[in-house]
Parts: structure tokens; sequence; C-alpha cells
């Protein structure tokens, strides 16, 4: 059974060798002749102006959280609504507490403040 | 297919101390965010009615035994009495936070929600018995603690401890939510009582390296939560940098309740696996205690240390699941869990009390001279010392005596000596706090400030507690014998 997976391990082996063999021969055969414009970082030819690690507002954060939270709470309502009939009452009242119970986080956040961008 | 939904009056009463907790946790919420300036102050006291009004409705629960919601949750005497624990620690250590979290400048209702939401995920622990509810429950316990422990988040040391902990935590459920696939994989089943009905009856495959590599990531993911050695390195930070209140609630409730889900997965689950994984949980058990009492001798921070110290109780509990076979091993780990308890919040009170303007109560040098400074703290303090040394009149004894006896019964001799040796050499750092207090001359002359009534009441309950269970041991042995019948059977 454990066979079966050879050319799997086959196929990793040429992987890793071909990315490995590259690299070195051209590292070993390219004449190196570094200057300041070609190691300079690459970003679609247009030089840059920024460094990428630059700070972003915490309001991405926050709004990136909230976005998170109620998109599983749709993600939850799917099933729920494929498998209505056999839940029944049952899981329509399930149903109704889930989303008074994230209602009332939505109010939170609402007045904190979190929706908020000055 | 879906199996058709069953849920009767009994699902509704079994889950109902939960209910009423969470309800009230949601109404706290509502009332806080209505108005920008409500009673925090107000907010403490109803999380304090809403624990009491939870601790009634589980009391209402003893007797019953079922399990409810398809076999996800039970009800037993054993969920009851981890939770009963888990209730009182969570009002002590709300009755102590109010003035402490008020004088830091971090007065805010959240505080008390995230407690309560944080004992509704160790109630759902208590009484869960499928891995998949033993896992909701422990990251519903371990959110609310991440942000608890930064609450302070001005201070580096509390962000630093919360961070921390969050990626350790988050990284410890990973590695739990990967041994429960392995589980699932086994014996198709998250059910605790059909993987035990599994193994019964197609045994034990013990060539099968996927049963190793659940009990290798089992004892990861809950060495994690319990701050086991060689899985402890987050516990101080979190322990030094989170306030005080909140390092007592851990130290003592996130512990019980993750001793709680340990033990019910091991025994209900687990019990053939037994001689595989008892010897692996033995030398845990060895090298928490040890490491986590040759490092607390040489902190100089009190909070530090008794970090350190609940490392190496956390060995000490573990000798109990190591003696799970023999009838009072489980029961011994659950007196051990309410002796600690009180006698460990006992401590983080009195560094509350000993805040003043200038220092923060939490060093050793802090308790130089309490003898003089405040003769009845000082006194008390050491009684919390006594117990958690393991000397009698106090819980700490008779808890440590069950754990050793079972550990005897099981033929651990080995371990019942190193465990002999650790309480010897935590002699040297508890005694040296009383050392402190009566021949050293006070560093600080500050006077203390006076303490509020719900403080004192907590630090009376926990000392009145210490001391009952050392002088009538056996009514609480009962007690924790009676709940585990069911647990084994």
């Amino acid at each position: 059974m454990v066979l079966e997976y050879l050319p799997v391990l086959i196929l990793m082996v040429f992987a890793l060798g071909f990315a490995v063999v590259t690299i070195v021969m051209s590292d070993m055969l390219r004449p190196n002749k570094p200057e300041k414009v070609k190691s300079s970082t690459y970003e679609c030819g247009a030089p840059l102006f920024t460094d990428a690690r630059g700070m972003v507002s915490i309001r991405f954060f926050i709004i990136s959280m909230l976005f998170l939270l109620f998109d599983i709470e749709a993600a939850f309502l799917y099933p729920w609504a494929i498998n209505y009939n056999v839940l029944g009452l049952f899981g329509f009242v399930e149903i109704v507490i889930f989303i008074i119970i994230l209602l009332v986080g939505y109010f939170y956040a609402w007045r904190k403040d979190a929706l908020e961008w000055e | 297919m879906i199996e058709k939904l069953q849920f009767g009056m009994s699902d509704f009463v079994a889950l109902l101390p939960e209910i009423i907790l969470c309800v009230f946790a949601l109404l706290i919420t509502v009332y806080d965010f209505m108005s920008k300036r409500t009673n925090k102050a107000l907010i403490s006291y109803m999380s304090q009615v809403a624990f009491f009004v939870t601790l009634i409705a589980t009391f209402t629960l003893i007797g019953n035994n079922y399990t409810a919601y398809s076999g996800m949750f039970v009800i037993d005497t054993f969920a009851i009495f981890i939770k009963v624990v888990i209730l009182l620690v969570a009002m002590i250590s709300v009755a102590a936070s109010h003035r402490f979290i008020t004088d830091e400048g971090y007065e805010s209702g959240e505080y008390y929600i995230l407690i309560m939401f944080s004992v509704l995920g160790m109630m759902i622990m208590a009484s869960a018995t499928d891995l998949i509810s033993v896992f909701v429950g422990l990251e519903l316990m371990a959110i609310p603690c991440y942000f608890l422990t930064g609450f302070f988040k001005k201070q580096n040391r509390s962000i630093e401890g919360a961070l921390k902990y969050f990626l350790m935590g988050a990284f410890s459920s990973a590695v739990l939510a990967y041994g429960i696939s392995f589980v699932y994989g086994v014996t198709g089943t998250t059910n605790l009582h059909k993987i035990a009905e599994f193994f019964a009856t197609q045994g034990v495959d013990i060539n099968n390296p996927a049963l190793y590599l659940v009990l290798t990531l089992f004892v990861a993911g809950f060495g994690f939560k319990i701050a086991a050695v060689p899985f402890h390195m987050w516990c101080p930070d979190v322990y030094e940098g989170a306030p005080t209140p909140i390092t007592a609630f851990m130290s003592t409730a996130v512990k019980a309740a993750s001793f709680a889900a340990f033990l019910r997965v091991y025994a209900t689950a687990l019990p053939a696996l037994h001689i595989n994984w008892a010897p692996t949980l033995a030398v845990l058990a060895a090298l928490t205690m040890t490491i986590g009492n040759i490092v607390a001798l040489t902190q100089s921070s009190f909070k530090r240390m008794l970090a350190y110290s609940s490392i190496a109780h956390a060995g000490y509990i573990l000798i109990g699941l190591v003696a799970l076979k023999v009838s009072d091993g489980v029961a011994s780990v659950l007196f051990y869990l309410i002796a600690y308890a009180f006698a460990n919040m006992g401590p983080f009170i009195i560094i509350i009390l000993l805040r003043t303007k200038n220092s923060s109560g939490e060093m050793l040098t802090d308790l130089h001279g309490l003898g003089k400074r405040a003769p009845l703290l000082a006194g008390i303090m050491l009684i919390f010392m006594f117990s958690l040394t393991g000397l009698p009149p106090t819980g700490g004894f008779p808890g440590k005596y069950y754990l050793f006896y079972a550990a005897v019964q099981s033929n651990y001799v080995w371990l019942t000596v190193v465990a002999c040796i650790n309480t010897a050499i935590s002699a040297f750092y508890y005694f040296k706090v009383g050392m402190y207090m009566y021949m050293h001359e006070p560093r600080n002359t500050e006077e203390l400030e006076k303490p509020s009534t719900p403080v004192l009441t907590a630090l009376y309950i926990c000392v009145g507690m210490t001391l009952l269970i050392g002088i009538m041991p056996h009514r609480f042995f009962e007690a924790a014998k009676q709940s585990i019948m069911l647990l084994t059977s």
C-alpha cells in the first residue's frame, strides 16, 4: 500500500532536486557584478517609495475582526436553512438564540464606536 | 442523513445553570453599553448575584445523573462538584477585584462580563462528554482569559503576558484539536463513552501509531492548559503580568476546569490505554513538581514565586491522574483541587491588600516585617503557606496525604518519594515568607489602606475553608468520592 505513494516521492525528489540544482548552478556560472539598482527590491519595475512594513490604522483590524465574526454567523445560517425541515421548531429557536447573542455583540461594537471611522 | 434532533425538558434542565449565567452575562453586557456612564460597582455586584443564582441552580441539580444533547453534555455529581468550586472561586475573585481595578484606573464593565463568560466555558468543560464540547468549552474559557490578562493595557508586562498566553494558548488548542481528529480517525466517534466502548469491544491495537500520536497530542494540549513541565513556559510571565485577581482566578479556576476535562477524557474514554499513558504522566508529574519548586526558590517577586508554586501543584495533582485506577485516585484529585483553590486564592488577595502608593505589594521585600505592620494579615498568610506546604491543620495536608497514598496503592512508590522530597523543597520557600514577615524589619512603613468589605469577606472565606478542610477532611473526601462514582463506571 505504501508503494502506491512511490510516484509522489519520486516527484518530490525531482522537484526539490530541480530547484536546488538550478539555484546552485546559476549561482556558480553567472558573473557576479552587483550594483545599487540591480540589488534593490523589485516591484513591478517602479521604484519603491516606502517600506512595505508601514503602520496601518488599527481600524482596519477592528473592521476585519467584525467582518470575520458576522461572516461566520452568515455561514452558520446556510446549513440550518438547508436542513430547516428536519430541524423544525427546535432548530428555529436555536438559531434565533444564536442571532440574539450575536446581536448583543453587534450593538456592543456599535456603542463602543468600533464602527466609526474618524 | 441527518439524525432527527431530540430536545426535551431534561436537556433544558441539564443546561439550566449555564443558561442562567449566559442570560445574566448578556443582560449585564446590554446594561453596560446602554449608557456611557454606568455604575461599575453595580455591575460587580450584579455579576456576584449571577454567580450566586447559578450556584443555587447547580445545587438543585444534585442527584441527577443523565446525559443530554445526544450525549454531548452530562449532568453528574462530578460536574456539579467542579462547577461549585469554579463558581466559588469566581465569586471570590470578583469580590477581590473592584477596588483593585478602580485604583489602577481600569474600572470597566467588560472585566466582569469576561469573567462570567470564562466561567461559562469552564462549566461546559466540566460537563462535556464529547471531545467537541470539551473543545468548545475550553476555547470559551481561554479566550476571555487572554483579554483579562492584558486588561491593564498601558502596562507592558500585562500586554506581554497576554500576547504570550494568546499565542501559546492558540497553539495548544490547535494541538488538542489535531489529537481529537486522530481519535475520530481511529474510533470513528468523538463521544467519550463511545470511544471507551470502541476500545472495550475492538481491543487496543498497540501497534497502531495513531494511538501514540493521540496520547502525545493530548498530553501536550492539556499539559499547556494546566502548565505542566515542559509546557509551562508561558505560565510565570502570564501570572506575573495579569491583574492580581485574574492571576488568582486563572491559577485556580482555569486549572480546576482543565483538570476536570483532562480527568474526564482520560477516565471515561481512555482507561483501556492506561498502561500506555500512565508512565508518561508519571514522568511529567515528577518533572513538573521538581522544576516548579526549584525555580520558585530563586524568585524575588512573590507573585512570580506563586506562579512557579502553582506549576509545582499541577505536578502533585497529576499524581492523581496517574493513580486513576485505584479507588481513591480521582477523588484525591478533586479533594486536592478544592484544598488548593482556597489556599492559593488567599496569598493573591493579600498581595492586593499590600498594594500601597509606592509599592505594588508583589515583591518578597514587601512582606518584610508584615508581622508588625499588619499582624492579622501576616497570621492569615502563614496559614495559607502552611496549607500550600502541606502541614496540618490546613487543607493541604490531607490533600497531599490522599494523593500520595493513591500513588503508593498504584505501585508508583518512586513518584511518591519524588513528591515527598519536593514537599520538603517547597517548605523552604514557603517558610521564607514566614521568616520575612516575622524576622525582618519592615522596609516599607507606609500605612496599609483599610481593606474593603468584599475583599475581607473573600479573604476570610479562603482562610476559613482552608482550615475547615484541614480539620474535617473526611467530609470533603466523602463528597469527592461520591462525586466520582459514575465517572469511571
